[in-house]
């Protein structure tokens, strides 16, 4: 099994170099006393109905990261065809997880999932569905939406 | 319904394929010596079924390191024909085609570089070898920094330390069978890791696991081959037989349909494998609980609360207690209790019901009883004999106890006992037929000449074995002395070889279509 001090380590070294060179797109920080419970704060991306709008992203990391991926959870209120009402990610985004990745990779990836949905692979089908027949109206829902969730 | 038909598919035996296997392995042997026999079917008339209820060697019960040699014949035969000089990638190249050699060296012969590549091994190149001029590694995974000597990478050259190795392929280990796939742990790479790396990396008893899970893999990709289903059992049985659904005898002594390959199910002689599925599909469907609702219960004419009347007379309380209203109400016609009395033909009786709607509601719910009735009377006989078979099972396990007894008590030979094995055996085939014949009576049509036969047949076998049974289980405190021992012998010995009888025949009668007395 994975040597316990494995994680604890790596998860200190991502924690400085994230205060070394803080990411463009927002923070990320340890919630509490837990090294395994981190919080980001994160911008919607430019050009996505998501723009200028903040999102909280929780991110739960298990014992034998990074041989496992952590869990996200989006707990700010989202209109996407892959996140779930209650803030769930579609697994498929972390199934291609490698132990080489870390959580500011995850971050990315989740935000590039912002930009680019997947309505092939869908958690919402109803709004996977609009996403492809009645893009501006998707876009509509989802800019009101951060307008007024994601604040 | 064309019982007949289906019987002859399912248990036709096929002698070619029987000879051309040739599977006569030692394993089977020993089942011989224990009167394990299997009953096979001819497809050439039941004037030859007789001679043929002997043994076909025509499985083979394989054991891990049967498995582990098959295998490695396997492999060793692709790397003869493809001149690959590694297992590990010949072994994982198998694996990849799901351990079908022949697909294998089409696909190679096709394309061998993109075969190699979609398999993991490009250019069935293993590892790669740390570059002589590097003196310090940091690893991408736990950012520490190494000497080359403590790192490894495969032929993909994505380079990580030991330990992070070590942790990657033991948790994918812990996770399960998937692990034969696990790909080298840089993103998106498709290199997969070999058992000659799983080996050098990870602990012995790891790689141990490892191992059976590539065995695993190798009975799971081989529709030939099948894990026996008894609970605990290691052991596996190779079938080559395409057609016939046969019962085959596993070492550990569980014989079974290689077909439904299904503990509970077993061997399901005479009813082939479909009809095994719809009996089965009946029993656990809801839809016979509402049969079972609709023709013992009532609903409350106030409230719709279910009401079962289980004996009285026909004033009926809507008991509160039990979830109801309270309504007081008269059985047949389910009108208000208040407007009954001596005027309305008193408590056992309704002059209001022939004219009231309840009385077609009744007819409705006889009709299903009546079915359900029938369904019930063979689903008990089933079950009990069913629950027979399991005590036999038990006293088989216990003959040796019984046979200690004897052999203290009556200063015998142990030849002299050999006969109460041969009676269990024989009870439990007697009572796994016995079983199933119920779900064949079931399925036969209820007015068809056949089921005369049938049930000719079918009572002639359950007599019997219920004596045969009474005559087994009997106190050996009764017997008094060696002359009433060779006395109960000679009983038992011969009820076995009577019942034997009745069960060619029964199973007989059945395979021949149920035309004729044979």
């Amino acid at each position: 099994m994975a040597n316990p001090s494995t994680s604890n380590k790596r998860l200190q070294k991502e924690i400085t170099d994230l205060q070394k060179t803080p990411p463009g797109w927002g923070s990320a920080s340890i919630v509490g006393d837990s090294l395994y419970k981190w919080k980001a704060s994160v911008a919607g991306p430019e050009g996505s109905p998501y723009e200028k709008g903040t999102f909280d992203i929780e991110i739960d990391i298990p014992a034998d990261y990074p041989f496992k991926p952590p869990t996200i959870k989006f707990a700010t209120k989202i209109y996407h065809p892959n996140i779930k009402s209650d803030g769930t990610i579609c697994a498929q985004v972390l199934s291609q997880w490698s132990p080489q990745l870390k959580i500011v990779d995850v971050i990315i990836m989740i935000r590039s999932l912002m930009t680019e949905p997947n309505p092939d692979d869908p958690l919402e089908a109803e709004i996977a569905q609009q996403f492809r027949t009645d893009r501006n109206a998707f876009n509509k829902t989802a800019k009101e939406w951060t307008k007024k969730h994601a604040k | 319904m064309n019982t007949d038909d289906e019987m002859y598919e399912d248990y036709d035996v096929d002698d070619d394929s029987a000879e051309e296997s040739g599977n006569e392995s030692i394993d089977d042997m020993e089942y011989d010596e224990t009167g394990t026999q299997e009953f096979d079917f001819d497809d050439n008339g039941p004037s030859r079924t007789h001679s043929k209820l002997t043994r076909q060697k025509s499985f083979e019960v394989l054991d891990k390191s049967d498995l582990y040699s098959e295998s490695h014949k396997l492999i060793k035969e692709v790397m003869d024909v493809l001149s690959i000089p590694s297992e590990a990638c010949v072994s994982t190249l198998l694996r990849h085609m799901k351990w079908n050699k022949e697909k294998l060296i089409e696909r190679y012969m096709e394309n061998s570089d993109k075969l190699c590549a979609d398999a993991g091994v490009p250019n069935l190149k293993l590892d790669k070898p740390v570059d002589k001029g590097i003196k310090q590694f940091s690893c991408l995974i736990c950012l520490e920094d190494f000497s080359p000597s403590q790192t490894y990478a495969l032929s993909c050259d994505h380079r990580y330390c030991l330990p992070c190795w070590k942790s990657y392929l033991e948790i994918k280990v812990s996770e399960g069978p998937e692990c034969i796939y696990t790909n080298c742990p840089a993103p998106k790479c498709k290199v997969r890791v070999h058992e000659d790396a799983f080996k050098a990396i990870v602990s012995p008893e790891v790689f141990e696991r490892f191992s059976s899970f590539i065995l695993k893999s190798y009975v799971d990709d081989n529709p030939q081959v099948k894990w026996c289903p008894a609970p605990g059992c290691i052991y596996s049985i190779r079938c080559d037989r395409k057609e016939r659904k046969e019962a085959v005898n596993c070492k550990c002594g569980f014989q079974y349909c290689f077909n439904c390959n299904d503990y509970d199910i077993g061997d399901h002689m005479p009813v082939p494998c479909s009809q095994v599925d719809k009996w089965l599909q009946k029993a656990s469907d809801e839809s016979e609980n509402v049969t079972w609702m609709l023709a013992n219960t009532k609903k409350c004419p106030e409230c719709r609360s279910p009401i079962e009347k289980n004996g009285g007379c026909m004033h009926m309380t809507c008991k509160k207690n039990a979830g109801g209203c309270g309504f007081e109400f008269c059985w047949l016609c389910r009108g208000p209790w208040s407007e009954h009395g001596s005027t309305t033909g008193g408590y056992y009786n309704c002059n209001k019901y022939d004219k009231s709607k309840a009385k077609e509601e009744d007819e409705k719910a006889t009709d299903a009883k009546t079915e359900l009735e029938a369904y019930m009377f063979y689903y008990h006989r089933y079950e009990s004999h069913r629950n027979a078979m399991k005590i036999a099972d038990e006293q088989r396990k216990n003959a040796h106890l019984k046979e200690q007894q004897i052999l203290s008590k009556f200063e015998v030979r142990s030849a002299d006992t050999k006969f109460l094995m041969e009676a269990t055996e024989q009870l439990l085939r007697n009572r796994r037929v016995l079983q199933y014949s119920y779900v064949y009576g079931y399925y036969l049509d209820k007015k068809s000449q056949e089921r005369n036969l049938f049930e000719y047949l079918q009572e002639d076998l359950e007599k019997h074995t219920n004596f045969l049974s009474t005559l087994y289980e009997q106190s050996l405190d009764k017997l008094e002395d060696y002359q009433s021992f060779i006395k109960w012998k000679e009983q038992v010995t011969n009820y076995t070889r009577i019942t034997k009888k009745f069960l060619d025949n029964f199973v007989e009668g059945v395979s021949g279509g149920l035309t004729a007395v044979h």
